[in-house]
């Protein structure tokens, strides 16, 4: 044993206790428990948001309102998920990653929920998602509640035709969805749109 | 007037005394133990570990500059483990609120491995929190993704 060991050995024993007394050192979790410490510390955090869009069932429940309230009401069970933004504008409150078509990454809600104020405007309620995959994920869900393609147009400025969806279960009742990069013509929470917005619109039929 | 210049002048030397003593032996017990002994405004240093479904990240940001990454993806129990450098950048590092503080890690040979803001990191006075963590989003502060890493005892 040489001497600078005693020397070590001395100088660690006399400051062990007090040197390592560092407050962050003391919370430290053992990797043990790292199971345990997650569980509890996911208890006590306030519920994060687990979804970005709102189901299609959803969408037809609250498209049985006619008025602004009753909106902010439905919204309002939902708002771990959802923010009112501006009147009649709502955005899902997690954000993560939209690529434009520049190849950009813009980190914003992935999805929005618009529906007409106006007076004298026709009751119209639209939710606007952002991705490719959270579209087709709704449409899928439109497509169990029987809704089908009945008619396509085109329209200027619409990255591609406007689909008619009717289905036998709601009848009256007509979805309208498409890829556009105007999904709410010069208004809404977004003037600029760079990426491609998949709009699913509600409206009563004949 | 003089008396009490000289006691402030003691009063400092004494409180200065001790934090270099301080430092002193937190660095001596570091090359014993292999660890790192936190004070302030270092709270980033240590090991942080997280751990999902889908697996185990573990990675050490050593004093130095070091970094020591592992993981285990699920099912998989192999670890593999990147050897690399690391560098925090404070509040200072940017004008833009957006975007600091972040940390980056990059293995030897140069590749990044994240470059996440750092959106919450436990203090080290904190008397309420029993645990420390700290949470990382892969966007600016705007991201409200987040990955939630612990202290572990190393």
């Amino acid at each position: 044993m040489s001497f600078q060991f005693y020397r070590n050995s001395i100088f660690f024993a006399l400051f062990f206790c007090s040197a390592c007394e560092s407050n962050s050192n003391k919370r430290a979790a053992d990797v043990e428990d790292l199971d345990k410490v997650i569980a509890e510390d996911k208890k006590a955090a306030p519920p994060a948001p687990t979804r970005n869009a709102l189901t299609a069932t959803e969408f037809i429940a609250l498209f049985g309102c006619k008025d602004l309230p009753c909106v902010q009401l439905f919204m309002k069970d939902r708002s771990s998920d959802f923010v009112h933004a501006k009147k009649g504008e709502f955005a899902s409150q997690h954000r993560s990653v939209v690529q434009d078509t520049t190849g950009a990454e813009l980190v914003m809600p992935l999805s929005t929920l618009y529906v007409s104020v106006d007076p004298g405007a026709d009751w119209r309620m639209v939710h606007t998602l952002h991705t490719k995959a959270l579209s087709d994920q709704l449409l899928k869900e439109f497509d169990k509640a029987k809704f089908l393609v009945t008619d396509s147009t085109r329209k200027n400025g619409n990255a591609g035709p406007v689909y008619q969806y009717r289905s036998v279960l709601y009848p009256g009742l007509v979805l309208l969805f498409k890829k556009t990069f105007s999904p709410w013509r010069a208004r809404g929470l977004y003037y600029k749109v760079t990426w491609p917005c998949y709009v699913f619109e509600l409206k009563e039929g004949e | 007037m003089f008396r009490y210049s000289l006691y402030m002048l003691v009063l400092l030397l004494l409180a200065g005394g001790f934090l270099f003593v301080r430092k002193m032996i937190d660095r001596r017990i570091e090359k014993n133990t292999g660890t790192e002994i936190v004070r302030e405004n270092e709270e980033y240093l240590g090991s942080w570990a997280s751990k999902s479904d889908s697996g185990f990240v573990m990675f050490r940001l050593h004093r130095d500059g070091k970094l020591t990454y592992r993981f285990v993806h699920y099912p998989a129990n192999d670890t593999t483990t990147i050897q690399g450098s690391y560098a925090f950048v404070d509040v200072a590092g940017g004008n833009d609120p957006q975007y600091f503080p972040r940390l980056y890690t990059f293995a030897a040979n140069g590749d990044t491995i994240f470059n996440y803001y750092v959106r919450y990191l436990t203090k080290y006075d904190m008397t309420i929190d029993k645990i420390d963590k700290m949470i990382l989003s892969p966007g600016g502060v705007l991201d409200t993704m987040e990955y939630t890493f612990y202290r572990i005892r190393k």
